[in-house]
């Protein structure tokens, strides 16, 4: 290709992700003319609904210009247009868009499941076992122990001291150490890479979420003990924790079961079939407090590897995807306090610095045990980075269950997930660029189906 | 949880509804009337399997499907065949539709005063007598909204009509246009205070102008030339469409003008809008679908308005019957059925009206007896269908057609 056709290309790309944003400007436009009138408060959860797709899709648009995730861009929108940027939407309408994402985790669990294969497993159980037990045994105790050095430059925790303020870095350790199985799979999706950093990563992601539970389980109820003087410590939460867990296997199961029959039999109308599971099973398991994320990867799982037509749901998956993960990170976006990261932007960034610094030492620890291929070992660890919605579920059960101090480190918590949300897509898809797996794998053009 | 399981049960419907044709040619029934009456029997007044809060919360679901079918119909306006001459069809067109549009005005008068004299009023339209012109204009616009395309489509693939074959098509595309223009005005003379742009119907109808243009801009400068269909403006249009939705009910304008406006914005300056056609149209079916359901989820089947809506019927019946007439010439006849079966435009654009004035569905007669014209018009039209096609020489092996959804 000549130098000028590139130079062309360029400038046509550019040319349209402008156009992009005057396509938004012009609906802002719109929007201003309705909020104008004193009569109308706010414009409601549809408008919110349509104004973060398109901003959303705009902005990744631009975002891919860059050479950044589309997930980068989707979160911006969300950002600019939420509660806490433009205040275009209220919180009420960012919140009202729940059901959507209650979708799109299904989905992203849907799919992460499908990602697993027994024979992938065999293949790379010993590197994902070391991985995780050095993600354990490193940096959770690390994050543990530096947090004391932080904690008096955190508003709202200057005066803690001795037991409780080490309680409390326990709490900041377990959540601190969680990952992003949905940005992870996002990026996946977006760029549709193969080989071994991609199977790592789909890997830690989705398995590392089950340990996080248990440890976060155990960090809030010693944190409660001794936050709280009159409480006593009780091990029936770590005895509820187990049984739900094992609970959600099970039903997990079931449903992968009971979905593989339906391939089996029916097969038709895989997309209204695919969104009704996803609602039914997450009111399911809203019901009987099941992990949600756990039973759909699960039945992801046993869905790809018992039915000989478990990849046609899965790509039905990936299609439907599209549309509902715009929305899910724009409204991630949207939740994001900027507000907190201003005040506390400082002890924010020295939390996620050392927080990428023990996760590179924990990645480069695992990889030596496990002996991994060197590919992993240069680029592993950029795909343990983003944090997004699970951690900020956390940070939310923080703020309401922990007295005194919940607010304070739920907002420090978020502060710290708005730099990883933002800094993590970014650097996983630069690290599957350089380890050379980008666009390898099904569905991406060039891609020869085997 | 109440959420999900209130998706759950607009999923349900959508699987009810997709199951519709197999179960409708089975029993001899066209769509339309069916899936109104699937709404019913599941509605709070039949079995009670939705809740009177879940059919509630379910009116958003509604705005933004009414808002894209008037999309769909908007997007399908386009310029007549080589050897059509464009004023002369839409003229036809239009006249056709006026004519309908009389007829359907003077059976609606007669049939609301002499129910009201039978001691049978129309519950909705029964009140403020200034504003009854402007109602009956809305009944007469939503009756004009008629010939299905796909009807038409295939009643033209079975009868050879020659030289009419490109006329009947554009007729097919176009009277619902005709009919959603007539809405879409008709809705500003009938004033709602508590909107905002109420006060002045002429504010209101620069407001919906600027509105529909201006999300039909926004989506071309985003799509720019590329190829229409690609995903993310398939996204993109989605989006523009649900935050029309959105805005429109905000102020307190009919979202399916809004659509209808963007749509045909789109189709007079959009690059590849007949692509842009194509790839959204398989969409068309499933979202009237559920509309049609939950219309039907909504109405209150008062007396006065079934018995309008039969008058209506009968009144659409003879206008189309008439209208037919006009367009066929000796030898070639044009089938009433053909022109007397609905796209289901009427019912999403007045049942949008209606939202958008924040006329409860269920006392609404308005709606009612829109539905019921065009039920019973779609049935008749169905077994007219059937007649010809047994008794026609000339039919082919193509699938039986559906009219309406």
């Amino acid at each position: 290709m000549s130098e000028h056709a590139v130079d062309t290309r360029g400038w046509q790309q550019t040319f349209t992700a402008f156009r992009g944003l005057a396509a938004v400007v012009v609906v802002l436009g719109l929007t201003r003319l309705v909020r104008e009138q004193p009569e109308i408060e706010e414009t409601g959860p549809v408008f919110a609904l349509g104004l973060l797709l398109f901003a959303g899709m705009a902005a990744g648009q631009l975002a891919s210009l860059l050479r950044l995730p589309r997930l980068t861009g989707y979160l911006v929108a969300g950002v600019l247009c939420g509660p806490h940027g433009a205040g275009l939407l209220s919180h009420h309408d960012v919140t009202s868009l729940e059901l959507i994402n209650a979708l799109a985790l299904a989905l992203i669990a849907l799919q992460a499941g499908g990602e697993f294969t027994v024979e992938m497993i065999q293949r790379n159980w010993r590197s994902l076992a070391w991985a995780s037990l050095a993600q354990l045994v490193v940096l959770g105790p690390a994050l543990f122990l530096a947090f004391p050095l932080v904690a008096p430059r955190i508003p709202g925790l200057e005066g803690l001291g001795g037991v409780p303020l080490w309680a409390v870095g326990a709490v900041w350790s377990a959540v601190a150490i969680s990952k992003s199985p949905a940005a992870t799979l996002a990026v996946v999706a977006e760029t549709r890479p193969k080989g071994p950093v991609t199977n790592y990563a789909l890997g830690m992601v989705v398995l590392f979420d089950v340990a996080v539970l248990v440890l976060f389980a155990v960090a809030m109820m010693l944190a409660q003990t001794f936050l709280d003087p009159y409480a006593s410590v009780s091990l029936g939460a770590l005895r509820e924790l187990g049984e739900a867990l094992m609970s959600s296997v099970a039903a997990g199961t079931t449903f992968g079961l009971l979905i593989a029959l339906w391939l089996w039999l029916v097969a038709r109308e895989r997309l209204l079939f695919l969104v009704t599971v996803a609602y039914g099973v997450t009111a399911f398991c809203r019901y009987f407090h099941y992990d949600t994320l756990l039973v759909f990867v699960i039945a992801g799982f046993i869905v790809q590897n018992v039915s000989r037509m478990g990849h046609h749901l899965m790509e039905t998956a990936r299609e439907a995807s599209g549309a509902v993960m715009v929305v899910f990170f724009a409204t991630a976006g949207a939740h994001l306090d900027i507000g907190v990261l201003r005040n506390a932007w400082q002890v924010a960034l020295v939390l996620a610095s050392l927080r990428v610094v023990f996760t590179c030492l924990a990645c480069r620890a695992g990889h030596r045990w496990a002996k991994d291929p060197e590919v992993v070992r240069r680029y592993g660890h950029t795909s343990l980075i983003s944090q997004a919605g699970v951690t900020i579920g956390l940070a939310t059960v923080v703020a309401q269950e922990l007295p005194d101090v919940g607010m304070s480190l739920s907002s420090l918590m978020i502060a710290v997930v708005a730099i990883n949300e933002m800094v993590g897509p970014v650097v996983f898809k630069w690290g599957l660029g350089r380890a050379g797996e980008l666009g390898k794998g099904e569905g991406a053009p060039g891609h020869a189906a085997h | 949880m109440t959420a999900i399981l209130l998706l759950l049960a607009l999923l349900a419907v959508a699987a009810l509804a997709s199951h519709r044709a197999r179960v409708a040619f089975a029993v001899h029934i066209a769509a339309t009337p069916l899936l109104v009456s699937m709404g019913a029997l599941l509605s709070p007044r039949g079995l009670g399997f939705i809740l009177p809060s879940m059919a509630q919360a379910m009116t958003p679901a509604l705005q933004v499907a009414t808002t894209w079918l008037a999309m769909l119909v908007g997007l399908r306006v386009s310029r007549p065949s080589s050897g059509l001459s464009l004023p002369l069809e839409v003229g036809r067109t239009s006249a056709l539709a006026l004519w309908t549009w009389v007829i359907a005005a003077v059976t609606a008068w007669g049939g609301i005063n002499g129910l009201r004299a039978a001691g049978l009023p129309v519950q909705g339209l029964d009140g403020d007598m200034a504003l009854q012109p402007v109602r009956l204009g809305v009944l007469c616009a939503a009756m004009v909204c008629g010939t299905g395309l796909t009807f038409a489509r295939e009643a033209v693939a079975h009868w050879s009509l020659g030289p009419r074959r490109s006329r009947v098509l554009f007729m097919a595309r176009h009277d619902d246009a005709v009919g959603a223009v007539a809405l879409a005005l008709a809705v500003f003379l009938w004033p709602a205070p508590e909107t905002a742009f109420s006060d002045d119907g002429r504010l209101g109808l620069l407001v919906l102008i600027t509105f529909g243009v201006g999300i039909a801009v926004a989506y071309m400068l985003f799509a720019g030339r590329r190829v229409p269909g690609q995903s993310t403006d398939r996204v993109a249009l989605v989006g523009l469409v649900v935050a029309a939705a959105g805005l429109a009910d905000a102020a307190g304008i009919p979202g399916a003008a809004v659509g209808f406006l963007m749509g045909w914005t789109l189709a007079g300056f959009g690059v590849g809008h007949q692509l842009l056609d194509r790839t959204t149209r398989a969409t068309e079916r499933p979202v009237r679908m559920v509309v049609l359901v939950l219309t039907g989820v909504h109405l209150g089947l008062g007396v006065g308005a079934v018995l309008l809506g039969l008058v209506l019927a009968a009144g659409r019946l003879v206008a189309k019957a008439i209208a037919a007439l006009a367009l066929s010439r000796k030898g070639e006849p044009v089938p009433v059925s053909v022109v007397l079966g609905s796209s289901g435009v009427a019912i999403p654009m007045t049942v949008s009206l209606a939202l958008t004035r924040d006329v409860p569905l269920d006392h609404s007669g308005l709606v009612t007896a829109v539905v019921m014209a065009v039920g019973v018009t779609d049935l008749l039209a169905l077994l007219l269908w059937r007649e010809t096609q047994s008794t026609s020489t000339t039919t082919t092996t193509a699938k039986p057609v559906e009219s309406g959804a």
